[in-house]
């Protein structure tokens, strides 16, 4: 495997009717990477993958898709595939013959057939179905099953988990885990659902307002968050009061009715914490403490993000 | 396997199995059956009232009503061919479906030159569908050979060489509608919108005969005036005049009209392929 990235994108800058959309997005995809994208809706992320796509023309910065600048894409020598919003199948013919011309389209030879893509996404028994019969879940898995034809070494799937019943969802997550595991597959996938995108990408970027606000790895960008600690106790205010004080405990503190929550830093002491508590006779019932995850990352970074407006403004 | 001959395939695959396009073919057919089956009937009725000048004497023959009813089959492939490719294009945008060509490593050149090459196939096909239904129709209902009256020869047919003129307009026909085709996907190109699309291609096919007075001789000049079907100028009008006994009907020399209308379409077509392909270079998919 080369070392070189699957996806590099640096300084990407859009516009569109004279609006900008992206204003600066860096994003580094690694060979063999299950990368999530992240970002709230209108963030500039289907922006993005249209732009590194070859899809949208882009007006500063660059794109390059296993080394071909993305304008050219065609140029790549290894096959990939692609799942946008919306999926894109043509009503006129049925799922099968859906995934039969993207077959035909690709010079394929090899690899994952028809049937065994439609299987991997549990669609076998809606092959016949014409794609505006398929419900909105179903068009997502469509385009994933045509994504996967053939031998891709890199996979672009935007909102692959958009209208995914649960079982959809937990089996879609096993299928894209097992292509990077297994088949050293590079996938990129932007979702919103980031406790599911937490247990299977090794790395995620946050786009918010057309720039990348952070990107790194899981592990490091959850232990940066801190792990949080949640107190109950009848004198909330009091725990408040004292945690305030102790050090490695992050300023924002939150207190609904008995119960305290604060972010603490990594080298927090929740023995000594727990101690003060209770020599100070504030009654505790409950004192927990939960690792962060990727919803505290994401709310930390927007934050982050806020102030920083407001400063510059 | 070269991009553009992987698109072609596709595109080849999506005209044989792409349902609309199928119902496409059976709907001419059944037009221009129907069309001379409505002749036929038209004319019992007007036998039956104890009408018929010779005009009508003219009419219950072959070759009259094979070139009508070819002619009517033709009015709905002219619509459907603007209607299916202008239209076409957008649609796929707007449904995301063009994605998936581009992400198989097929350049937008390669991708809108196999579309430019499948979308002249096309009306050919619908073409082909309007002479098999006419045909069909006109030989159960109608006898060929010449125009009698009383027994007398009132038009003879093989020696006016009705029959190659009516053959010879029919190829007439082929490059106008080829050139339809391509206009047709440069307008898909081009706009954001099919209904636009179809809209402009709609103008430019009505402009020769909105503005004929006006244009006069220059009017064949524009490939929509000659299209068989819609062409104010259309050479298939003209050798069903002839067919039915009305030789004077034209309005200038047919002759010279036709060494027009042989090459007019020919700069619309390279034009049209030329923009369709520009215009697909930078499209937002």
């Amino acid at each position: 495997m080369s070392d070189s990235p699957a996806i590099e994108v640096r300084g990407l800058k859009v516009r569109l009717g004279g609006k900008p959309i992206l204003k600066g997005v860096n994003l580094e995809v690694r060979q063999g990477d299950l990368y999530g994208l992240l970002g709230r809706n209108g963030a500039g992320k289907t922006t993005a993958m249209r732009c590194l796509l070859g899809y949208l023309p882009y007006q500063g910065g660059s794109c390059k898709v296993l080394g071909v600048d993305s304008p050219r894409i065609h140029q790549v020598a290894k096959p990939y595939g692609v799942a946008l919003d919306p999926p894109g199948m043509d009503d006129t013919l049925t799922l099968r013959q859906n995934l039969e011309v993207a077959w035909i389209r690709g010079g394929i030879r090899g690899g994952r057939t028809v049937s065994e893509a439609l299987d991997l996404v549990g669609l076998s028994h809606r092959q016949n179905n014409r794609g505006d019969r398929l419900s909105h879940g179903q068009g997502r898995r469509a385009a994933v099953a045509r994504a996967l034809l053939g031998s891709p070494e890199l996979l672009v799937l935007d909102e692959p988990l958009s209208g995914l019943d649960p079982e959809g969802v937990e089996r879609m997550l096993a299928l894209f885990a097992e292509l990077t595991q297994s088949a050293g597959v590079t996938i990129v996938l932007s979702s919103h659902h980031l406790r599911e995108v937490e247990h299977v990408c090794n790395r995620v970027g946050l786009i918010e307002d057309g720039i990348t606000l952070l990107e790194g790895e899981v592990p490091e960008l959850l232990a940066s968050a801190g792990d949080g600690l949640r107190i109950r106790s009848a004198n909330a205010d009091g725990v408040a009061k004292i945690l305030q004080g102790l050090p490695s405990v992050l300023p924002e503190i939150t207190t609904v009715g008995a119960e305290t929550s604060v972010r603490v830093a990594p080298g927090f002491d929740a023995a000594a914490a727990l101690t003060k508590l209770v020599e100070e006779g504030l009654g505790v019932e409950e004192f927990a403490r939960e690792g962060a995850s990727l919803v505290d990352v994401f709310h930390q970074a927007l934050e982050k993000d806020k102030q920083s407006s407001e400063e510059a403004a | 396997m070269i991009g553009l001959w992987r698109s072609l395939r596709g595109e080849l695959y999506l005209l044989r199995h792409r349902r609309s396009v199928f119902w496409m073919h059976v709907g001419v057919f059944l037009l221009a059956s129907l069309y001379v089956a409505g002749a036929r009937i038209k004319l019992e009725m007007v036998k039956a009232a104890g009408g018929g000048g010779i005009g009508e004497v003219a009419a219950w023959n072959f070759w009259p009503q094979f070139g009508d009813g070819t002619r009517a089959g033709l009015f709905l492939v002219e619509i459907a061919t603007l209607i299916f490719l202008a239209g076409g294009l957008p649609r796929e945008i707007t449904s995301g479906a063009v994605r998936d060509p581009l992400a198989r490593r097929i350049s937008r050149s390669a991708f809108a030159l196999s579309r430019c090459v499948v979308a002249v196939i096309l009306p050919l096909t619908l073409f082909v569908c309007a002479i098999a239904g006419s045909a069909a129709s006109s030989a159960l209902l109608f006898d060929a050979g010449d125009i009698m009256s009383g027994g007398d020869v009132l038009f003879a047919i093989e020696d006016e060489g009705i029959d190659l003129l009516l053959y010879k307009s029919m190829a007439h026909a082929i490059l106008p509608l080829l050139a339809l085709a391509m206009f047709s996907v440069w307008m898909s190109t081009t706009f954001r919108h099919g209904v636009a699309g179809v809209g402009v291609g709609l103008s430019a096919m009505l402009a020769p005969s909105l503005l004929h007075e006006t244009m006069g001789k220059r009017a064949p000049w524009l490939f929509s005036d000659v299209l068989p079907a819609m062409g104010q100028d259309s050479f298939l009008k003209e050798a069903n005049e002839r067919a039915a006994g009305n030789a004077d009907a034209y309005p200038y020399s047919f002759d010279e009209i036709v060494s027009i209308g042989w090459i007019s379409p020919l700069p619309a077509l390279a034009i049209s392929l030329v923009f369709a392909l520009l215009m697909f270079r930078r499209k937002q998919v």
